[in-house]
């Protein structure tokens, strides 16, 4: 596992002005998880994907009064993919592997739904990145394609293209995974 | 959802466990103690994460009843605390360049304060293949246990997960995701030697088409451009259109049809 290097500031409450603190407290009640899964998408860990989703959550803090109302999830996504983007996909699926070796014995059914999910992560790492990120968009976190053509600064049409595109190569590898799996008696 | 919006996968995925590793992964939640870290470190009071909870599980719940059947459904996944090595939130806010935010940067697992200027740069994550070679017996960076299946088998995670899922699988996947690694840093030549060693253990491989992808893109980084072609070639006759074969076209300056 890789040493951690953590940067640890004191956790000191931050002064902000009532509404603003309110609005914070607001989005990040409806939004967090969001942002938490979209970066575990991009193939952060949990612990990563927390840090970033925090990081994402303080751009959103500094730029507050520049967010719409209704653009506080579109913001927050486009800067969860941004520091996604930043911190490179490279060695963090490592993380998540060392991840699932570490932690304890586990209710059968959470033990079921986490191999699931990483079934999932694995066949989403094998589709391209660009339309992975429309994947996932729309696939897992439901949002519309104009949504995500917005969101993504994208036309209507690459939206969709991506979209089949990216249907097409997941469960290309999915359904090679599940054969597998079939094979050795697994799924 | 738009009038122009296919259904959801989630809805007509083609098997059982499809729908459910989809669903398992859209539902998938920061376990209470992910959440109040991250609340505390943005100074959100413990009132409204409870009320994100509440949100969180509606929302959860109106998904599962969309889907068909047979989802592993669930309340918020509580989850131990993993002690893993992460990517520094300073770290980060460096790179990402707003270093004029005025609210602290805080870790959310960090119990201690450190000096930011002196952070030990992670540097496996950062520049983990260009650092080193890449040893073809052994990785030179720390080595994960998902290279080492042999570690992961002694761990007490072993049996949940080698109930669904092959060691050699996730070893596949970490061969292919290194060779993709070094592709994207232009080392062509540790990129073949990784898939070389894939080729060699798993001839069959699931990720066979990944595979030949990556190498037809590494032999052109080398200028191999004899080569790229008559593999080029070779990958579209085999595997047909798709997103990998477009990505092979484009690399080898073959004709999009």
């Amino acid at each position: 596992m890789f040493e951690s290097a953590m940067i640890a500031m004191p956790e000191v409450p931050v002064a902000r002005p009532a509404a603003d603190h309110a609005r914070l407290e607001r989005m990040f009640a409806t939004h967090h998880a969001t942002v938490w899964r979209i970066l575990r998408r991009r193939g952060l860990s949990r612990d990563a994907a927390s840090d970033a989703t925090q990081e994402a959550f303080t751009i959103a803090v500094e730029r507050l009064h520049d967010i719409q109302p209704d653009d506080e999830r579109a913001f927050l996504i486009r800067a969860a993919l941004q520091v996604a983007r930043t911190l490179g996909r490279r060695n963090l699926r490592w993380q998540l592997e060392d991840d699932m070796d570490q932690r304890g014995l586990e209710e059968r059914a959470t033990d079921q739904r986490r191999a699931d999910i990483e079934l999932c992560d694995l066949a989403l790492a094998k589709v391209d990145p660009d339309l992975a990120e429309v994947f996932v968009l729309f696939e897992l976190e439901e949002l519309s394609s104009p949504e995500i053509a917005s969101l993504l600064e994208i036309p209507l049409g690459t939206v969709a293209s991506r979209l089949r595109r990216a249907r097409k190569e997941f469960r290309d590898v999915f359904a090679r995974i599940e054969r597998t799996m079939h094979r050795e008696g697994r799924s | 959802m738009s009038l122009r919006d296919p259904k959801r996968l989630r809805l007509t995925a083609s098997s059982p466990l499809e729908r459910r590793a989809l669903e398992a992964t859209a539902q998938e939640q920061p376990s209470p103690d992910e959440r109040d870290r991250m609340a505390r470190a943005l100074g959100v009071s413990a009132a409204a994460i409870g009320a994100a909870s509440g949100a969180a599980v509606a929302k959860t719940t109106v998904l599962a009843s969309k889907a068909a059947t047979g989802a592993s459904v669930g309340a918020t996944a509580t989850l131990p605390w993993i002690t893993a090595g992460v990517i520094s939130l300073a770290l980060v806010g460096t790179i990402v360049g707003t270093q004029a935010w005025k609210t602290p940067v805080r870790s959310s697992r960090s119990p201690a304060p450190a000096a930011t200027a002196s952070a030990p740069k992670p540097a496996a994550a950062v520049e983990p293949a260009a650092a080193a070679p890449l040893a073809m017996t052994e990785p030179a960076a720390p080595t994960p246990a998902l290279l080492r299946p042999e570690l992961a088998a002694t761990t007490s995670g072993r049996r949940a997960r080698t109930a669904s899922m092959p060691l050699d699988l996730r070893e596949q996947n970490a061969l292919v995701d290194a060779a993709r690694d070094a592709v994207s840093l232009r080392a062509a030549n540790r990129a073949l030697a990784v898939l070389r060693r894939y080729q060699d253990k798993y001839p069959g491989g699931i990720f066979r088409p990944e595979a030949a992808a990556l190498k037809i893109e590494a032999l052109a980084q080398l200028g191999r451009d004899a080569e790229v072609r008559v593999l080029a070639n070779r990958f579209v006759a085999e595997y047909g259109d798709g997103p990998l074969t477009e990505r092979v076209r484009h690399v080898a300056g073959l004709a999009q049809p």
